[in-house]
């Protein structure tokens, strides 16, 4: 079977190392918006274009003869790559345009859990002027959040006390979102501990992947400046030490409903990495957004865990058997880390070489921004590499991951926090004190 | 021009398939000759003259080897002595051997940059050469750290820098020692090549690029359409493949493919050849009704081989006979490509038969590919007069070609070009015809690109209209080559 992947950040390299892992017969092809050495390295054809052109991957798809794609980031699914691949008759893994929403619109989302009754939304308003707004957000008082509703590439979300201080810098950064003539929802803040659940779905069979938590903040103690994600860990009991099963139980029961909820609106099913971020609260498990793919990194922790057959559950997601598919992952605790530019993410270092020679565990590295200049490996600018420790505790994956982060020279920098036995208790600790 | 081939197979010595190959590429080039295979060491075998004068039984044992590329040559730089043939050879590092069919519009200044700054040897006047040393620098670059790079990503890297240095025009088929088979095709896919595959019996694939899909039946390989422009593959020694390629640049491939140079059974960038032909006859029978509807010519002749297909459907299309009137003896080279000119004229006479029954008394239509320098047309039209042709017409396939090539065809001097000095009306006088009818640009272009799966933005109709896609060649760059050009062919006389 040949596969196309679209996409090539660490994510996609992570797919790719799943796709490569497949006792399937399968020749990959990756349609790629940059070199990623370690994709070159598993696939039998790359071509770097616009990955958010639906005709040029279509081309592409048809040129290799590709009958199942699976699309790693968010953006070809908002361009409707997905819509266009079906409708040449290539099996797709990532969901149409319509159903992307999911993720591509906040406001969607938001009135999508209202009107199918699903619990875990917040208060909210859509807003498209400034009328109102004032008066929603003295109704929330200190805990709000001011949403961009569109793809922001992460930026588009303002926390209170986060980035924004008073209702002054909200009534401001609301004006802004009016001037630049986009919807926008305002929405109470939770307080709790974050976490991502993803599901495999294929339109009506969800089937679960162990819990991830993430750290969005650039430096240790979650300071500085949001990024795209500085490192992630999970379990072996593939939940979270500061989790509840009820709370899994609740975050899978918010996406099953969710899934049956678009299903229902557009009268065709899910099919591809539905991806909840939710928050566990005093009040149960809230959901703060969706994605509509895989999470970079959590797609590092959850993939090289993954004992089934990648590729076999991708045909199933997409031909709607994957209630026929067999998905288990190891019982084993994982710790991923970015090595980023310095300087990331407002002043990145770029064209600098890195190094990555003494990394031990080559198939733990996950390439993400890099480049090749005068034949070296170089930084271009994002986050760099991703390192994965394995073992059976966290705190053993994180021992392993750090080592080998640091074993990456050049001008980077890592949180040496995420996943500590410190940390850890932190956060169970603050989720007592909810409780 | 020239033609090139590799193969790379997992399981038997190739040097016998290169050849059968090479055979089946013959028409693109007769100057010289050459086959490089590789097992413990590298085997090479180059001559002059044509691909069954040069190898024998005692030189084709010699070459040894699962992988291998062969390479016949027709030249537009250099001269025309053995050390001008391919493939070509550097030891350093690992051992790289190189064959290609291009030009280099840049090539004086990059041998010099090339000697100068990267300190390389360069030992003949033909542009492979420069590719080579360009990247085996490239490959072999001091200080760089290539951790946590794949080779294939090393051999990327090489060839991105022949993309930076070297615009256009080039294939080209190499290998790398006890590593494996890389051909890349530059970002504009000016020249053609096509690959094709053949799985064996234990589940391995073996691979072959081409100019052209001619011997892909008789070899077992099925075609696997073109590599792309820009595009650069790489096989391992066990048939693994790696590809990349990218869509950031217009794809123009030659129009005179079409028009001469590949054989018609060929499938060119997703079009086929023969039926490009049969468009283009085509499309000449619309213009000759729409300009000449009172005159209908008594029979159609082609001034064979070329101009056989397109015509065969003008005259279906005119309803008129259709005769082979001119009988070409298939032991001698074509005409245009050798070397000179005074010998060519000669040649025509010489390789070409008038057929009496079919030409006297009657309205004569000629029809031809192309009208490059003219003289191989006047000798035909002269020759058919003296058969007592009543009226004689002639048709070109090929729009007037008024401008010089630079991406590796060889018609590189304005001088020579007799539509580039002469009008229509003069022409027609030099070839003392009653009609001269040329294809028109868009009709021509048309008859390429009308059907077929193809991605070609545009050909190159450089020689037709000017437009040459790398927009450096400007008069003083036209006149380097020229004076270089006729230097080159003064040192053969």
């Amino acid at each position: 079977m040949n596969v196309l992947l679209i996409g090539s950040g660490a994510r996609e390299h992570a797919i790719a190392r799943a796709i490569d892992n497949s006792q399937k017969n399968s020749s990959l092809h990756c349609f790629a918006s940059n070199i990623n050495p370690g994709i070159s390295d598993v696939c039998s054809g790359l071509i770097l274009g616009n990955i958010n052109d639906p005709k040029a991957v279509v081309g592409y798809a048809k040129e290799t003869s590709s009958t199942l794609a699976i699309i790693g980031p968010e953006n070809p699914l908002a361009s409707g790559v997905a819509d266009a691949l079906w409708d040449v008759g290539i099996k797709v893994v990532g969901p149409k345009k319509d159903l992307a929403q999911v993720e591509t619109s906040k406001a969607f989302t938001r009135d999508l859990l209202k009107e199918y009754n699903i619990p875990g939304g917040p208060h909210y308003q859509t807003f498209d002027s400034m009328a109102g707004v004032d008066d929603f957000l003295i109704e929330l008082g200190e805990n709000y959040v001011v949403k961009y509703d569109g793809l922001a590439g992460g930026k588009g979300v303002k926390v209170a006390g986060d980035h924004l201080q008073s209702h002054n810098d909200a009534l401001a950064y609301c004006m802004e979102l009016v001037d630049k003539g986009g919807e926008f929802v305002v929405e109470e803040k939770f307080i709790g501990q974050e976490f991502s659940l993803m599901s495999f779905c294929d339109g009506e069979t969800l089937k679960h992947m162990p819990a991830v938590q993430d750290h969005k903040r650039a430096y240790e103690g979650d300071r500085g400046p949001n990024t795209g994600g500085m490192g992630t860990y999970s379990d072996a009991d593939h939940s979270l030490p500061f989790l509840k099963d009820s709370d899994i139980q609740e975050a899978h029961t918010i996406n099953i409903s969710t899934a049956m909820a678009l299903k229902d609106k557009f009268g065709e099913g899910y099919k591809g990495v539905l991806y909840g971020g939710f928050i566990a609260t005093d009040s149960g498990v809230k959901l703060i957004e969706y994605n509509a793919r895989f999470g970079d990194p959590e797609a590092m922790n959850v993939l090289p865990l993954l004992k089934s057959d990648f590729v076999d559950i991708c045909v199933h997601i997409a031909d709607g058997t994957l209630k026929n598919a067999d998905v288990q992952f190891q019982n084993k605790a994982t710790v991923c880390k970015y090595a980023v530019p310095e300087g990331y993410p407002d002043n990145p270092v770029k064209g600098e070489p890195i190094n990555v020679s003494s990394v031990e565990n080559s198939g733990g590295l996950f390439y993400a921004s890099v480049d090749i200049k005068n034949g070296s490996l170089v930084e271009a600018g994002s986050r760099t590499v991703a390192v994965v420790g394995i073992a059976d505790s966290i705190v053993e994956a994180e021992a392993i991951a750090e080592k080998e982060v640091s074993s990456v020279s050049g001008p980077l920098f890592h949180r040496s926090d995420i996943g500590t036995e410190t940390v850890i208790q932190e956060r169970i600790d603050h989720m007592n004190s909810l409780r | 021009m020239c033609g090139v081939v590799g193969i790379i197979s997992t399981q038997k010595p190739v040097a016998g398939e290169l050849y059968d190959s090479l055979i089946h590429l013959q028409h693109r080039g007769q100057d010289a000759a050459g086959i490089m295979t590789y097992n413990e060491r590298f085997h090479i075998k180059k001559g002059t003259g044509l691909i069954r004068d040069i190898f024998d039984e005692h030189n084709m044992l010699r070459l040894q080897g699962k992988v291998g590329i062969g390479h016949t040559r027709y030249p537009t730089v250099g001269g025309f002595s053995i050390e001008e043939a391919q493939p070509v050879l550097t030891h350093v590092p690992y051992g790289i051997a190189m064959a290609h069919n291009g030009n280099l519009v840049n090539y004086t200044e990059l041998a010099k940059e090339v000697m100068e700054k990267d300190r390389r040897h360069i030992n003949s006047s033909v542009d492979i050469e420069v590719i080579l040393h360009i990247f085996a620098h490239a490959l072999d670059h001091p200080g760089s750290n290539t951790d946590g790079l794949s080779f294939f990503d090393q051999v990327c890297h090489a060839v991105d820098m022949v993309y930076d240095r070297v615009e256009v025009a080039y294939s080209v088929i190499g290998t790398i020692m006890k590593k494996g088979m890389f051909v890349f095709r530059d970002p504009h896919g000016i020249r053609p090549l096509v690959k094709g595959i053949r799985k064996n019996d234990d589940g391995t694939t073996d691979h072959i690029f081409a100019s052209e899909t001619t011997m892909f039946y008789s070899l077992g390989f099925e075609p696997a359409g073109n590599v792309q422009p820009g595009e650069i593959i790489w096989i391992e020694e066990d048939g693994t493949t790696h590809s990349r390629k990218s869509l950031d640049k217009q794809f123009t491939p030659c129009v005179f493919e079409y028009v001469y140079f590949s054989r018609p059974d060929c499938i060119q960038n997703d079009v086929s050849v023969y039926r490009a032909r049969l468009r283009m006859g085509q499309n000449l029978a619309i213009r000759w009704r729409k300009h000449y509807p009172d005159i209908v010519p008594d029979i159609v002749i082609p001034a064979p081989s070329t101009a056989n297909t397109a015509a065969l459907s003008f005259a279906n299309e005119l309803g008129v006979r259709y005769s082979e009137g001119l009988y070409k003896n298939p032991f001698i080279g074509r005409t245009f490509i050798m070397p000179g000119n005074e010998e060519r004229r000669r040649s025509v006479r010489y390789k070409l038969v008038p057929q009496e029954f079919e030409i006297r008394d009657k309205n004569v239509l000629i029809v031809d590919d192309s009208i490059v320098r003219g003289n191989a047309s006047r000798e035909i039209v002269r020759m058919v007069r003296e058969f007592g042709a009543k009226k004689v017409f002639f048709i070109s396939a090929c729009p007037p070609v008024r401008h010089p090539c630079y991406y590796g065809v060889d018609i590189p001097t304005r001088d020579e070009l007799t539509a580039a000095n002469k009008s229509v009306e003069e022409i027609k006088e030099f070839m003392g015809v009653d009609i001269l009818m040329y294809q028109d640009i868009e009709d021509l272009k048309e008859a390429v690109t009308r059907k077929g799966d193809h991605n070609i933005d545009r050909p190159c109709m450089a020689c037709l209209d000017g437009w040459y896609v790398t927009g450096d060649i400007d008069e003083k760059t036209m006149e380097n080559i020229e004076t270089q050009r006729t230097n080159e062919r003064a040192q053969l006389l």
